[in-house]
């Protein structure tokens, strides 16, 4: 028993992977939303290693070259059909108009003599005619888009096939071409070694992702194509789109035929069969979803070179034709099964990967008992405490009072309340902000001074106007994740020189994630500091282990950060000789730090949100169990830390505890968040709880406020 | 190597031995507050063992032993050191008497005597006893040489040592049944064979000499104690905590078990709870979390109140509960007698009655 139990206690190896191996990347990588597009990516490059192996000729330039001329007019195709997808639907008969252009445009230019230049704007039209019959069709009168365009993709290439019985030898009989020059550039010309159709699909490709991802039309498509009902319900006129993007497609499928058949100049009746498995493979591929409203024009360029590079590579192996296009099918399969498992369970996935517990090692915790002679030792201090704003505050993560003596504190729903002292029975809206405040703080102005979770460092003026601070630090070049937004503003405090330290708990979490963020006991938070002098707000301490409340000490050349989970608050001086250094000041509490503020004796409050367990020091240290948790246990029955036992620290500028006040067990400040002294008075907030709590401290100076501690007496 | 196999794969999806669901507490066992709302008979520190006897209800607290007095104070029958770990009552209205760490006896007018002379194998307390039609005293042991009180330890290595013994009082008595998972509780069913809780395996098994033990009725949502008749026919079937997915999956993970046992206070150990209080150092989960400065009553707690009524057959079909914002939990035995249901709350510290008629299947 001795053994296995030492082997379950984490050694040297252990310590050594958790501070080496960033699991917590997996899962950030994850959440980026052009992973959708790295499997495909992988999927080419694999394609390239392979035929490089198997066929290394396939690289030469000749081929190379010939291959990106077949695929300038794929592209062309792939992104049409794209558009049409995306927006919900699906076009069969790409191959067929791409086959009536083709002719339309050889007659054109052969048998009509028009001027090559003005060819493609006339195949251009045509395809996009062809395609508005798709569009009337399924946009207008509303027919499955499956069947309108296979019975077009018939329609259109019985039309092809009459047409080149009858006329083909006609229009062909010239070679004779207005405009030879351009028609040679765009059969064979390049430009900086690339044909001039691939170089056109790029451009086609680069506008159509603005339009995709800038424009209000793009936006519309994606609307319609992830929840139709909804963007009709929004105003989008869903026929019009629809009708619209058949068009596009249709279009795009003209000038592909254009190049077509400038660069063959042949006019029978196989032009483009088949074209659309190709195409419709390679957007699939590439990952844009069947069901509509995902994808990209990119991943359909992707997915386009895989399947083209597939046919070319499988023709230069010597397989017959049919075997190509059984692969081909195969792949498809695949990519259709890996599309529907995948965008039904990436969600799940990125869930169960996102959090990445890692190891913790706490010292054994002081005594709390009751009687004992520890300084935190329990009582029942707070059990009498007088409610204020029972029925109008749904959590008031933090609490201040002005100069005036009237208490400001935020609320769930994104208001800040007014309570006008002394008694606090009359309140107002002082100002809805929107997102959810957390600390607050009182400047010299008398303005007051908000953490909003969500938002960032707002300031609410004496004429309750709201004016935003500070919404991004700036981006680390290490982070996966984009960590220039302030994700969840937490609490703050103002340094003499006007300078703002606020802390951000966590880059990995929403406020609804701030338990999660305790179970990876990872170092997430930072600590920020806006300077009004120039607007900018800097990143001055990272790695924090959910940075928490704030307190400038009464030195004024340092500040308290509370780092909630590691149940440890640290110091870090703003000013002075010490300035830019850290250290630990607090260390071992027997809770969870959270806002931190001045006492009237020139001590600290320190509120504890949640008393330490040994079941969870247990599984802190233990991080394959918490992470097997996370995936197997609903997260109601996660273990957590034990924030039911409200409780108020005390400790000196010598980081000596000078004592402790505690909540009953049934009292009503099961978890304390904040603490603020004003005129012989505690006032305690509480993140879940529906009231601000008053004691009284007997004890204490009467007539100290925080906003002269401060700021000194009003001028 | 089928069955290594089978448990691979269970543990890699999740399934059979390792799927960590727990049932819903629906169809008969769905939530009420009857219990939380009963009137208080007693409050006293841990009742338990209620059982009713042809002089009246006998229950104890502690080491000590006490008659329910019909509109007044509980009078004590016995008063002893070591906690009674589970009574019985003969017909002729005579009680035996279990305390941890000793033989049982019979508790006579004049004195002690003991139930079965020769209590060789009979290693570990008793936590249940009745006394067959035929006039056979049945016993059981939650875990061989296990304290009562140090259940959660069987229960953390999911153990599987009790035992069932069955013998007339004043003779040598027989192990009718062994290896079971913590037998809570034993009553005869209306031919005479014996029916046990089997705590840890959430079930309820009949037992016959000889034979493997047939379940009943299992996957229960909580874990089981004592059955007791009720008038209607059926039966009361005490359950003392529900079960819940986070011990579920600590049940499963031998490491942090290990590590618990050696290095965690047993007061603040991760296990089924009889006391409602969560304390500052106990395991909270996240569900629990006051809002608004309380419970909610659908919260993962770990302790619950709840007495299950089971027809005839054994099947449940209605039940009476202390929800998880409640305070009567724990409860490890209810009985019926005169028309009224007693209900010993040991973790909630109170008995409270109720009426039986609206309680009974509809």
């Amino acid at each position: 028993m001795s053994d296995t139990y030492s082997n379950d206690r984490p050694g040297t190896w252990t310590r050594l992977r958790y501070r080496l191996i960033p699991d917590h990347a997996i899962g950030e990588i994850l959440s980026k939303p052009w992973i959708d597009t790295a499997i495909p990516v992988l999927f080419l490059l694999m394609l390239a290693g392979f035929f490089s192996v198997v066929s290394p000729e396939f690289f030469l330039p000749a081929n190379l070259n010939n291959l990106s001329r077949i695929l300038g007019e794929n592209m062309l195709l792939a992104i049409g059909l794209a558009i049409v997808v995306i927006g919900g639907g699906i076009d069969l008969s790409v191959g067929s108009i791409f086959a009536l252009c083709n002719f339309v445009a050889l007659a054109l230019i052969f048998h009509f003599q028009v001027h090559v230049a003005l060819v493609f704007p006339l195949v251009v039209l045509c395809g996009a005619l062809c395609g508005a019959f798709n569009g009337l069709l399924i946009g207008y009168l509303r027919l499955r888009a499956f069947l309108s365009t296979l019975v077009t993709l018939i329609i259109i290439r019985a039309i092809v096939e009459i047409l080149a019985l009858n006329y083909a030898s006609t229009i062909m009989s010239s070679y004779d071409a207005n405009g030879w020059d351009l028609l040679d550039f765009v059969a064979d010309g390049s430009v900086f070694g690339l044909p001039s159709s691939f170089i056109f699909a790029l451009i086609v490709a680069v506008i159509a992702h603005i339009f995709m991802t800038r424009m209000r039309m793009g936006w519309h498509i994606l609307a319609v194509g992830g929840a139709r009902r909804s963007a009709f319900n929004v105003g989008i006129k869903v026929r019009f789109t629809v009708f619209m993007t058949y068009v596009i497609s249709g279009a795009l499928a003209g000038a592909a035929a254009y190049f077509y058949a400038a660069r063959l100049n042949a006019a029978g009746n196989q032009t483009g069969l088949g074209l659309e498995l190709i195409v419709i493979t390679g957007v699939v591929l590439g990952g844009v979803s069947l069901g509509g409203g995902r994808g990209s024009i990119t991943k359909a360029m992707i997915g386009t070179i895989i399947v083209v590079s597939i046919v070319n590579g499988l023709l230069r192996l010597g397989l017959a034709s049919g075997g190509s296009t059984a692969i081909l099918g195969i792949i498809l399969l695949l990519a259709v099964v890996v599309d529907i498992r995948w965008n039904k369970n990436r969600l799940k996935v990125l869930n169960r990967a996102y959090v990445s517990p890692t190891l913790v090692e706490m010292d054994e915790m002081p005594s709390i008992e009751e009687g004992s002679t520890s300084p935190y030792a329990r009582n029942a201090a707070l059990k009498d405490a007088r409610p204020i704003g029972l029925g109008v505050l749904d959590g008031p993560e933090d609490m201040v009072l002005d100069d005036e003596g009237n208490l400001f504190a935020g609320s769930r729903e994104g208001d800040i309340f007014r309570f006008f002292g002394p008694d606090f029975t009359r309140h107002e809206l002082y100002a809805h902000i929107g997102g959810r405040p957390l600390g607050v703080q009182v400047d010299r102005d008398g303005s007051i001074v908000v953490c909003v979770a969500g938002m960032g460092l707002y300031r609410v003026t004496k004429e309750r106007e709201v004016v935003p601070l500070s919404v991004r630090t700036n981006r680390s070049f290490f982070s996966v994740l984009d960590d220039s937004r302030v994700r969840m503003a937490d609490d703050l405090d103002i340094a003499p020189d006007g300078r703002i330290f606020f802390s951000d708990p966590t880059t990995r979490y929403e406020i609804s994630g701030w338990l999660t963020d305790a179970l990876e006991g990872r170092g997430n938070g930072r600590l920020l500091c806006y300077d009004p002098k120039d607007g900018r707000t800097k990143t001055v301490l990272k790695n924090l282990v959910f940075a928490n409340g704030i307190c400038l000490m009464n030195d004024g050349d340092s500040v308290l950060v509370a780092e909630t989970w590691a149940a440890r608050i640290r110091r870090y001086w703003i000013s002075g000789p010490k300035a830019g250094q850290d250290e630990v000041f607090l260390d071992n509490l027997p809770g969870y730090p959270d806002n931190i503020n001045r006492a009237s004796d020139g001590t600290y409050w320190a509120a504890l949100v949640g008393v330490r367990s040994p079941s969870f020091d247990l599984a802190l240290n233990m991080p394959k169990f918490r992470k097997r948790m996370i995936s197997r246990v609903a997260p109601d029955n996660w273990i957590m830390p034990n924030s039911n036992h409200g409780c108020v620290i005390k400790f000196d500028d010598d980081a000596k505890i000078v004592g402790s006040l505690w909540d009953s067990p049934d009292g009503s400040h099961p978890q304390v968040t904040s603490i603020r002294e004003h005129k012989g008075k505690l006032y305690l907030g509480g993140v879940f709880n529906n009231r601000v709590g008053e004691i009284d401290l007997p004890d204490a100076d009467q007539e100290w406020t925080g906003y002269t501690s401060y700021w000194g007496t009003k001028a | 190597m089928i069955g290594a196999v089978t448990r691979m794969w269970d543990a890699i999806r999740g399934t059979g031995d390792a799927a960590l669901t727990v049932p819903a507490m629906d169809g008969a066992f769905m939530a009420d507050t009857a219990i939380e709302t009963a009137d208080v008979l007693y409050a006293c520190a841990e009742p338990d063992n209620l059982v009713a006897t042809s002089s009246g209800v006998v229950f104890s607290t502690g080491g000590t032993i006490l008659r329910v007095e019909q509109g007044g104070a509980p009078v004590v029958v016995e008063e002893g050191d070591a906690s009674v770990t589970a009574l019985a009552a003969l017909s002729d209205g005579r009680v035996i008497v279990a305390r941890s760490g000793a033989a049982p006896y019979i508790l006579g007018e004049v004195g002690q005597a003991p139930l079965f002379p020769d209590t060789k194998g009979m290693t570990g307390d008793i936590t249940a006893l009745t006394v067959l039609p035929d006039g056979r005293v049945a016993a059981t042991i939650g875990a061989e040489g296990l304290a009562e009180a140090d259940w959660p330890r069987d229960f953390l290595k999911r153990g599987s040592t009790g035992s069932v013994w069955v013998g007339l009082p004043g003779q040598a008595a027989q192990r009718v049944a062994k290896d079971l998972a913590y037998p809570n509780g034993v009553v005869a069913d209306d031919d005479g064979a014996l029916v046990v809780s089997l705590a840890w395996r959430c079930a309820l098994v009949r037992v016959r000499t000889g034979k493997a033990p047939e379940t009943l009725l299992s996957n229960l949502p909580g874990y089981p104690a004592r059955i007791t008749r009720s008038a209607s026919g059926g039966y009361w079937l005490s359950l003392f905590a529900p079960r819940n997915q986070f011990i579920e999956f600590v049940l499963r993970e031998p490491a942090y078990v290990r590590r618990m046992i050696a290095e965690v206070d047993p007061r603040y150990w991760v296990t089924p709870r009889l006391s409602p209080e969560i304390g500052p150092l106990d395991p909270m989960l996240e569900g629990c979390t006051k809002k608004g400065s309380e419970i909610k009553p659908w919260a993962p707690s770990l302790s619950y109140g709840m007495v299950a009524h089971l027809r005839p057959d054994f099947h449940p079909d209605s039940s009476v509960q202390s929800r998880a914002n409640g305070h009567r939990h724990g409860i490890r035995s209810a009985v019926e007698a005169d028309g009224t249901l007693y209900i010993a709350s040991r973790g909630g510290n109170v008995i409270v009655t109720l009426p039986t008629a609206q309680e009974t299947v509809q």
